[in-house]
């Protein structure tokens, strides 16, 4: 990494999913969370995502969250998210990408809570002129327990 | 990874009906779990994922007891480089709090009685 210091100036933290309720509130929960990050140059870019869910005998609540950030030195940065709320089933996905004088650095998160089904992605890949691209993959997907 | 977690589960409720609190278990699939006892009697539960300065962090913890890791999942070539991390945890009915992370760690946190 050529610019660690560029990296503190994008420090993103995350409190979320979090399942308040007591066991006696929720007979069965779950959280899942995925995030990544991705420099390259003078480029980085990150994304993470998380969800929750809980079970009691009138029904499942969930919650999903996600968030990101990109910087570049002198190029172009950009961030999105988005989170949709579609009856049971909640989706939320940032995209995050920089990219300066060939460099590049992307980093993109998908988040859903469908049911009682957690999955989040996060794919992150970054590139520099005259080397091979480097990517990684992290997902976590669970089903809550049958009552 | 929906197997293997379920997979998970099944074999962490046969640890957990039989072992007592703090130790260090090895799950079927290879992950080395540990297994500790809370007192607490509640189970609620945060997951917190912190990204940023080249490193992806993330901890469950639960009310009464708590587990956490960081950094896993990392390549590199030249000078660029990625770092992911990821981990999901179901609390089940009986109150017991299964964690499973990317680095290939795990936990169990059972209530106590």
């Amino acid at each position: 990494m050529k610019r660690p210091e560029l990296f503190s100036a994008i420090a993103l933290s995350f409190l979320l999913a979090t399942v308040h309720a007591t066991a006696q509130d929720c007979s069965a929960a779950g959280t899942v969370a995925t995030g990544g990050s991705a420099s390259a140059g003078g480029t980085s870019a990150s994304s993470l995502g998380t969800a929750g869910s809980c079970q009691t005998d009138g029904g499942t609540s969930s919650s999903v969250g996600s968030g990101g950030s990109a910087t570049a030195d002198g190029g172009r940065a950009m961030s999105k998210t988005h989170v949709n709320d579609n009856a049971d089933r909640l989706k939320a996905q940032t995209k995050s990408q920089a990219v300066d004088k060939g460099s590049f650095s992307k980093s993109r998160t998908q988040t859903t809570t469908n049911g009682d089904t957690l999955q989040s992605t996060t794919r992150t890949m970054s590139h520099e002129p005259g080397q091979k691209p480097v990517k990684n993959t992290t997902q976590q997907k669970i089903v809550l327990p049958e009552q | 990874m929906t197997s293997t977690f379920r997979t998970l589960i099944a074999t962490a409720a046969m640890v957990t009906a039989s072992c007592a609190a703090a130790e260090e278990i090895k799950l079927a699939d290879g992950t080395s779990c540990t297994l500790t006892e809370e007192h607490s009697g509640s189970t609620g539960m945060s997951t917190t994922v912190t990204a940023g300065n080249g490193q992806v962090t993330a901890s469950t913890t639960s009310r009464g007891g708590s587990t956490s890791s960081s950094s896993a999942s990392t390549s590199s070539a030249g000078s660029g480089s990625v770092n992911s991390y990821s981990s999901a945890s179901v609390t089940r009915p009986d109150g017991t709090v299964i964690t499973k992370r990317s680095d290939g760690t795990c936990s169990i946190i059972k209530p106590g009685k």
